[in-house]
């Protein structure tokens, strides 16, 4: 038993020392800087950056924690950045769901074809599909010529906007959503759902008390990959996103590049890291109970 | 069958006697063409750029110097600025050689200032002489300007009828027409920088400005408080009240389509779109008076390199006439040496530029220009 186990971990040390020297090791050095530590590996990071916080005596200082947490402008970006990720969350969740239990009670073609329709999005770079996110919602676009044509010159312009960014970023993780439900969904036997039929239970309690919790994993990790990807997303607000307030990928990219504060910039990513460790935290909590589900039935 | 031999001998002959007379010619510049290596350019620019070099500058430069290879590594945007710098400044701290054996980019001017590039003069680059002066100033004579661009105003002529000739002229257009401006993010690049530069600067005296342009001074960051006050009261008559675009591309796009009617541009950039039918020829350029900033790119190297024959005779091949038309004619861009001394031609095309040109704020000045515009303005 011993040998089995030294065996597994030499054969896990080579990728797990991998992951942490090129991971694990630059997110301390990085985690040392947002606290003041600015000599050593940071020195040369240091050199070219703007208002800096460093750490006297050596020890560590909160300062540059508290010049961002306190600036205004961050607070309304974490803001806008918090609920932007939680209605796409809830839009894909929605969204998955209906298409999957369409195309789980439905043999049709139209459903078949939704499910084909649903995974595009995956193969279509997302640059692309923001330009021409912004090319059908703006100002000249698509949906204002016709609205204008139908009598509402008043329509609102998506473009540029926060409702962009969540309909883009919808559009980006439907696919995966989709995919995670439709196959967990499939996963359940006929069989089950004929029994709860046979006992009396309608279509919409069958799903609500077999299908549902039977696929309370697929949505947990749905839910929590589009909630993470969302968080640190970069391209869907650069591109169709508002001058302000901006997501907070795009604010830590314009505090590193376009603002020379390599340390603020830093904060912003610890702040969205520790959001997502939140999100990704239910992640293995559902997994856990999952598991403990799965040996219980045994 | 005889016949034919005896041509081919001809042929053959004849051919070794040209290439004869022309490898003497080829031999009184053998001794650049000794030259052997390879060398690292990196750039950082727009991809009109990007296709000058790899399509026009480079494989000119390599054929007439075989013995050489450029290693040519592109960053788009200024993505990789901060980083490229950083590289240099701890490679100069430690006395090594940084990879980089010429770089062009935002940067170039702020590592010049900061003492990390070679010098450059007429005894390393001879045809530098052909530059003005006055384009040496903010580089400290650090870094060699290879091509020119301004800052310029494209308006749609066929809607626009009386273009505004001088900033408040520009500014009571925009109040007067709301919604038919725009301009981009200032860290998407410098055609909206340069309008927001402009705005700032009405409210600064001329000294201040020049120290603004040349060196880092936080302590007079208040003198920009009226002008983002102003850009903030305009901003209800920009496009969509208010939304800038995060890249120059997207309100060039937005000039293209019709849902503005004017914005500023790079002149190369402006030149580019119009040539290649972006803008339809209605779209017309101006220039300020006094005009927006521009002013030369800027090419460095950095004071360690193995490599500074080859930059050198490099650096040069870029200002011959040959080169400087190219430079003209790929991407519309002003070309860096003295319009006397290239063709007649393009003397003209560039004559409406001849106006004197406004400095841009140093790079660290810009930057924190940029986090106060993204606090006051956006």
């Amino acid at each position: 038993m011993g040998r089995r186990r030294l065996t597994g971990l030499a054969l896990v040390a080579p990728p797990v020392a991998l992951v942490a020297f090129l991971v694990g090791f630059p997110i301390i050095v990085a985690i040392a800087y947002s606290l003041g530590q600015t000599g050593g590996l940071n020195a040369a990071q240091s050199s070219i950056a703007l208002h800096e916080f460093s750490a006297r005596n050596g020890l560590v200082t909160t300062a540059a924690y508290r010049s961002v947490l306190a600036d205004h402008g961050f607070i309304v970006d974490l803001l806008s950045t918090l609920w932007v990720t939680l209605l796409s969350t809830i839009l894909v969740l929605v969204i998955s769901w209906s298409v999957g239990l369409y195309v789980r009670f439905s043999k049709s073609i139209l459903a078949k074809a939704l499910s084909a329709l649903s995974v595009v999005p995956l193969f279509i770079p997302v640059v692309i599909a923001s330009y021409a996110l912004l090319a059908f919602w703006s100002g000249g676009g698509f949906v204002k010529s016709v609205a204008s044509q139908l009598g509402f010159p008043r329509f609102p312009t998506i473009g540029y906007s926060l409702p962009g960014v969540v309909i883009g970023e919808v559009w980006v993780n439907v696919p995966f959503g989709v995919l995670m439900i439709v196959s967990g969904l499939q996963g359940v036997p006929d069989a089950l759902i004929e029994a709860a039929r046979d006992v009396g239970a309608s279509l919409a309690r069958a799903t609500r008390s077999v299908l549902v919790p039977m696929n309370f994993l697929p949505t947990v990790i749905v839910a929590t990959f589009t909630a993470i990807y969302v968080l640190g997303s970069f391209t869907v607000p650069y591109l169709t996103g508002p001058t302000a307030p901006a997501l907070l990928g795009v604010d830590a990219t314009n505090t590193f590049e376009a603002y020379s504060e390599p340390q603020q910039a830093e904060v912003i990513a610890i702040v969205l890291f520790v959001l997502a460790v939140g999100v990704g935290s239910l992640y293995v909590w559902a997994n856990v109970k999952a598991n403990r589900a799965t040996e219980l039935a045994r | 069958m005889r016949m034919a031999a005896a041509t081919a001998a001809l042929a053959i002959a004849s051919m070794a006697l040209a290439s004869a007379a022309s490898g003497s010619v080829i031999s009184r510049g053998s001794a650049k063409s000794a030259l052997k290596g390879t060398f690292t350019l990196y750039s950082d620019t727009d991809v009109n750029i990007e296709h000058l070099w790899v399509n026009t500058l480079i494989p000119a430069f390599e054929k007439r110097y075989p013995g050489v290879k450029v290693n040519f590594v592109y960053s788009a945007h200024g993505t990789e600025d901060a980083t490229v710098l950083a590289k240099l400044t701890a490679a100069a701290h430690a006395g090594k050689y940084s990879g980089f054996d010429l770089i062009e980019g935002g940067d170039v001017p702020e590592a010049a200032v900061s003492g990390l590039l070679t010098p450059i003069t007429t005894a390393e680059v001879p045809l530098s002489k052909e530059i003005p002066p006055s384009d040496f100033i903010t580089v400290d004579h650090d870094a060699l300007p290879y091509r020119g661009s301004k800052v310029l105003i494209a308006y749609n002529s066929a809607k626009v009828k009386n273009p505004p000739k001088t900033l408040a002229g520009l500014i009571s257009w925009i109040r007067s027409n709301p919604g038919q401006f725009d301009y981009n993010n200032p860290t998407g690049g410098g055609s909206g920088q340069a309008f927001i530069e402009a705005v700032l600067n009405q409210y600064v005296p001329v000294p201040d400005a020049i120290k603004m342009a040349l060196q880092y001074k936080p302590g007079l960051e208040g003198l920009w408080d009226k002008g983002f006050n102003e850009l903030k009261a305009l901003g209800k008559d920009i496009y969509q009240s208010g939304e800038y675009p995060a890249s120059q591309d997207q309100v060039y796009q937005l000039l293209g389509s019709g849902s503005i009617e004017m914005c500023p541009t790079w002149s190369d950039q402006g030149l580019s779109n119009l040539k290649d039918h972006e803008w339809s020829s209605a779209v017309k350029l101006e220039e300020l008076n006094p005009p927006l900033y521009g002013g030369p790119a800027y090419l460095g190297v950095p004071k360690i390199t193995p490599n500074k024959a080859l930059v050198f005779a490099f650096l040069n091949f870029l200002l011959t006439t040959p080169e400087q038309e190219q430079i003209v004619e790929q991407v519309q861009g002003t070309p860096a040496v003295k319009l006397s001394y290239l063709p007649s031609s393009i003397g003209k095309k560039f004559a409406f530029l001849s106006g004197p040109e406004s400095l841009p704020y140093s790079a660290k000045m810009s930057d924190d220009m940029n986090r106060l515009w993204q606090e006051k303005v956006a």
